[in-house]
């Protein structure tokens, strides 16, 4: 029995949320039950659980565990029709898709809150008393039940939360008062869970005795997975398991050019230092970054197994060429955050463009923070690329599928990575890439010349030349893109598998 | 079905609870169901209940109502048998707080002496044999209390307050058995950075959510939902209002017809001596301005609904019926003699309030005093604290004052009514105004003979002066010495007037006062169709999600 362990499934995923769910997928299509394990209160879970085509019964949520709501059918909840809202008292004043107003005798009593991506079903209610405070936030689940109420501390800040199951059961509670002054959860409070009451003191205690409960119940042996670095001291108290490993799906210090002696990320340094023992091994994505571990940590186990897989529908489909796309058009492809240097991706476009001026460059993905997105739009316009650069939203699925086969080549400037999943997407599209030469995984993805270019790590120079040398030679693009999807086929779900046979995580004489 | 609304059926019943008690008894005696619908929260209401003449099943109580606990199996939850959620290394009794403090051992990290981290301190009932848990003050791993959860006389949470980080009540809850919030109130700052209670919250267990802005609101919202349940063209639901405060608008409002009966237990004036023109008493200021928008007005004297007539000239009728009832058994039981009873004693059964003016009578007994030594007095009653026992102070002077320590004794309130009242002789009553006098009544009813001063509602005409005994003129303290010093001198006249109040107590018998509730459900009978007439019930076809009938 596998458990992948992390904080959530959000709406919109970071490579490591969707490293993990295909990882899920993988491992069941291979016969090994495995399950996707989340820490966080998420409403919305199961929905964004499909959007990554997980089933329930691939998913651990710790808060589902509590509530008795690990396998719900979902029902639709209109707001229209909710028994939530008596129409006989009240008006629903629909103000647009995403909310409409309670009102009582003029006064707005309560704001229903559409459920994302959805058509006028519930999502949360919010209530208003006479002033206008917030007095209770009734959150629904997606599945169609009220899963928690969230009180507030007269200063408007979240106070106590109960949770419910799906036949309205208080099952738990969390509290929120201050420590130091400041207001955090101070206590997760179980209500009749196996006879009795118990609380913990944070919400990594609670999950420490959730994995607990959970692996005591399992007759099989257990091999747990954490993919989330911020988890690493919690997954190390969890008991009962047969081996634990870390997957790192980053560069493991903060200079990604020194992985030997660099200093290491600090979300990481537990894992080296205090927590080693409690891990059986650490799981890289590449060899290289395998090896360095080794040679840095030469008391600790690390192996390497492959961060994702290419999804045989999409191996199946036929190769595009240049015709059916759009000319001269990159995408950038991943979350745009500050590390991995999306501006760049803007320097070298001008500079291609002082060749082929009508290149054109697309970002998808969503932004860290509002912030950094308008930064760079503001390059965008400083640059007068306000018609070559767009920047589309995140997507999963056959839109972005649809946005990959229109692209000619796919533009990467991450300074460090783990792996560089998205180049593997994009290849299984006919993507050539151009990549900084940085630490981990371009190397390993990228044959120059072959699928494409690898620069020196940083230029974003010599990435525009890349991409301005393929662009001008439409047989050089052929060839390179017949190679990248080459390259795909390497990452097929038997080949990835083997290697997870091979990597020796999974065998039981480690 | 009929229904009684007040708010609380408490250890300490006033006049307005006793009367319900009594209507309550003459009901059920003649098969008529009732339910008294209660408004307040009250942990120790089924175990006051209990101790009253009332049954679970007489009782609604609001938040029982919502919280699916008109009706449980009461167990005892100790203070050690609290789940605290993990384990007690050491419990510290507190005795002296009726509490017990609940404490875990955490070990010092540097390697210290372990520290003691407070996890609860369990407060208990402090009369209750063994101890039962009254309220838990729960505290976090950072030393906040987070939460008090007050537990009910039957042994379960029933409301928990949580506190905010500034250590004040932030919000109230209400809960199911399974921990469910029903109702929940909240402690919000106004637009002018006051905090005070803003909001109600109702989450029925039918799945509905409304919001209210006060408890008179959601009173009114119970009270819609218990006409509905019990709604019947066949028969109209009366609702009979002994607190105006509860629902004078709401019953105007209610969303089904019924039958409302505005019921005074106290003068409509704050001047006894003036009921024509004097300004209104403020408790039923509202309900007599809407007074033609009920179905009825009760008062327990024929004075009073005279006054009320002729003064604002209600459309609707006003019906009397003494809210003091006496049991049929009570007639069979053998009258006492005056000879037989604790020779020249007086009593008062009345709190020792301001306005009961017992001070006058102490007085009036000092003046007997001289021409009849032995006279005793004996004051039973419940002691005002407002100004400070204002009115207990006053009559401790007095007794100073006349040295009377031997004659006058003040005593707590009593549950021994009759008895005292058989071993006396006269029933003296010094108040400035009545509501009714239900202890006068059972006094009269014990043969004690009546005093009272010329004051409204009640005393003038629970004593018929000459016969069952005296009326005096108001604050004339000096004529009731007299005519104290005249009886006990006359012990033939005491005797007539002692036989005259037996027989006089037939006005309050079961049948009487009977045949009185008859009379207003006779109107509430005849009025009914009229109403089920314009009645037209809310829409229910064609609202379902697909046209269908809700």
């Amino acid at each position: 029995m596998f458990y992948f362990v992390s904080e959530n499934i959000f709406s919109f995923n970071s490579g490591t949320e969707f490293s993990q769910a295909k990882r899920v997928q993988l491992f069941n299509a291979k016969g090994q039950q495995a399950f996707y394990v989340a820490r966080d209160y998420n409403p919305s879970f199961h929905q964004s659980a499909k959007q990554l085509d997980l089933p329930d019964d691939q998913l651990l949520n710790m808060y589902d565990y509590f509530q008795n709501a690990l396998s719900v059918t979902r029902r639709q909840i209109p707001v229209r029709f909710a028994r939530t809202i008596p129409k006989r008292d009240y008006h629903i004043d629909g103000i647009d898709a995403n909310y409409s107003l309670i009102k009582s005798h003029g006064r707005i009593i309560a704001r229903a809150t559409i459920a994302p991506l959805t058509v006028g079903l519930m999502g949360n209610m919010i209530y208003y008393d006479r002033f206008g405070n917030t007095v209770a936030t009734d959150y629904w689940d997606w599945r169609g039940f009220k899963s928690s109420t969230q009180y507030f501390h007269p200063d408007g800040q979240p106070g106590p939360q109960i949770f419910f199951d799906p036949a309205g059961r208080k099952v738990m509670e969390v509290i929120r008062m201050n420590i130091s002054g400041q207001l955090f959860p101070t206590m997760y409070r179980l209500f009749n869970y196996h006879g009795r009451d118990w609380r913990f003191d944070s919400e990594n205690d609670l999950f420490i005795f959730f994995m607990n409960e959970i692996l005591s119940q399992q007759s099989e042996s257990s091999v747990i997975i954490n993919d989330r670095p911020s988890m690493i001291g919690a997954v190390a108290h969890i008991h009962g398991a047969m081996a634990k490993f870390q997957y790192l799906h980053d560069g493991h210090t903060v200079d990604s050019d020194n992985p030997l002696r660099g200093r290491l990320s600090d979300v990481l340094t537990p894992l080296f230092t205090a927590d080693a023992p409690a891990f059986t091994g650490v799981i890289t994505a590449t060899e290289a970054q395998r090896k360095i571990l080794a040679r840095r940590f030469p008391k600790m186990a690390f192996y390497c197994a492959p961060d994702t897989f290419v999804p045989q529908q999409l191996l199946q489909t036929r190769p595009r060429s240049l015709t059916g796309r759009r000319l001269h058009h990159l995408i950038y492809f991943g979350r745009l955050s500050e590390e991995k240097h999306p501006e760049q991706a803007i320097y070298a476009l001008s500079a291609i463009r002082k060749k082929i001026p009508d290149a054109s460059l697309e970002f998808r993905g969503y932004a860290s923070s509002a912030d950094f997105l308008a930064s760079l739009k503001k390059i965008v316009a400083d640059k007068d690329l306000s018609d070559a650069v767009v920047f589309a939203d995140y997507a999963l699925g056959p839109v972005l599928w649809q946005s990959l086969d229109q692209a000619q080549m796919v533009i990467q400037t991450s300074t460090g990575e783990g792996f560089s999943m998205s180049l593997i997407e994009a290849m299984a599209h006919g993507l050539p890439a151009a990549a900084y030469h940085a630490n981990f995984g371009p190397d390993v993805i990228i044959q120059n010349g072959e699928n494409g270019f690898l620069v020196k790590n940083g230029s974003y120079a010599d990435l525009a030349a890349a991409v301005v040398k393929v662009f001008q030679d439409h047989a050089l693009w052929q060839h390179l893109s017949a190679g990248a999807y080459q390259t795909a086929h390497r990452y097929d779900a038997d080949s990835v598998w083997r290697a997870w046979q091979q990597s020796g995580v999974l065998s039981d004489e480690r | 079905m009929i229904f009684f609304i007040n708010a609380n059926m408490q250890k300490n019943k006033s006049g307005i609870e006793h009367a319900e008690l009594k209507r309550a008894d003459l009901f059920r005696h003649h098969q008529t169901a009732f339910k008294v619908l209660l408004r307040d929260w009250s942990p120790t209401l089924h175990q006051d209940l209990a101790d009253s003449s009332l049954s679970d099943d007489e009782v609604i109580n609001l938040f029982d109502y919502f919280q699916g606990t008109e009706k449980v199996n009461g167990q005892v939850v100790s203070p050690r048998s609290v789940d605290l959620g993990c384990s007690v290394d050491f419990y510290e009794d507190d005795p002296a707080n009726n509490r017990l403090l609940a404490f875990q051992r955490v070990p010092d990290i540097q390697g210290g002496a372990a520290k003691q981290k407070l996890l609860a301190r369990i407060n208990y009932f402090a009369d209750s044999k063994p101890r039962r848990v009254r309220s838990t003050e729960l505290f976090d791993a950072f030393g906040n209390l987070y939460a008090v959860d007050f537990y009910d006389t039957r042994g379960f949470v029933s409301m928990t307050q949580w506190y905010s980080p500034d250590n004040k009540i932030a919000n109230e809850t209400w809960q199911t058995l399974d921990g469910r919030p029903v109702i929940e109130a909240f402690h919000k700052f106004n637009a002018i950075g006051e905090q005070s209670l803003s909001s109600w919250r109702l989450c029925d267990p039918d799945g509905s959510i409304r919001i209210f802005d006060n408890l008179d609101q959601l009173y009114k919202h119970f009270l819609d939902l218990i006409n509905a349940a019990y709604f019947s063209p066949k028969e109209a639901n009366i609702f009979i209002l002994d607190r105006s405060d509860l629902g004078d608008w709401a019953l105007t409002e209610l969303k089904q017809p019924a039958y409302t009966a505005l019921h005074l237990h106290n003068l409509q004036t704050v001047n006894p001596n003036d009921e024509q023109h004097a300004l209104l008493n403020n408790h039923y200021e509202y309900s007599l301005w809407q007074a033609n928008s009920y179905d009825a007005i009760i008062s327990a004297t024929a004075k009073q609904s005279h006054d009320i007539q002729a003064r604002f000239k209600p459309q609707v009728p006003c019906f009397t019926i003494p809210v003091g009832v006496i049991p049929d058994a009570h007639f069979q039981s053998q009258t006492i003699k005056m000879a037989q009873r604790q020779p020249h004693s007086v009593i008062a059964l009345a709190r020792i309030a301001p306005e009961k003016q017992l001070d006058q009578l102490v007085k009036a007994i000092a003046i007997a005093q001289k021409q009849v030594p032995d006279i005793t007095l004996d004051l039973y009653g419940y002691r005002d604290a407002s100004n400070n026992y204002e009115a207990y102070r006053e009559i401790v002077a007095v007794i100073k004052e006349n040295q009377l320590e031997k004659q006058v004794h003040v005593h707590e309130y009593t549950t021994r009514g009759n008895q005292i009242e058989q071993q006396a002789q006269v029933f003296a009553v010094t108040s400035a105004m009545e509501g009714f006098n239900l202890s006068l009544m059972e006094g009269l009813a014990q043969g004690d003979v009546g005093l009272t001063y010329d004051v409204n509602y009640g005393p003038n005409e629970l004593v018929v002066d000459g016969k069952n005994g005296c009326i005096l003129p108001y604050g004339d303290y000096q004529a009731l010495a007299e005519k104290l010093v005249w009886l006990f001198q006359n012990p033939d006249q005491l005797q007539q007037m002692s036989d005259q109040a037996y027989d006089l107590s037939q006005r309050y018998s079961e049948k009487q006062v009977w045949q009185a509730w008859s009379a207003l459900f006779d109107d509430a009978k005849r009025s009914w169709p009229a109403k089920l007439a314009v009645y037209r019930p809310a829409v229910t076809d064609g609202l379902g999600e697909q046209g269908e009938k809700i």
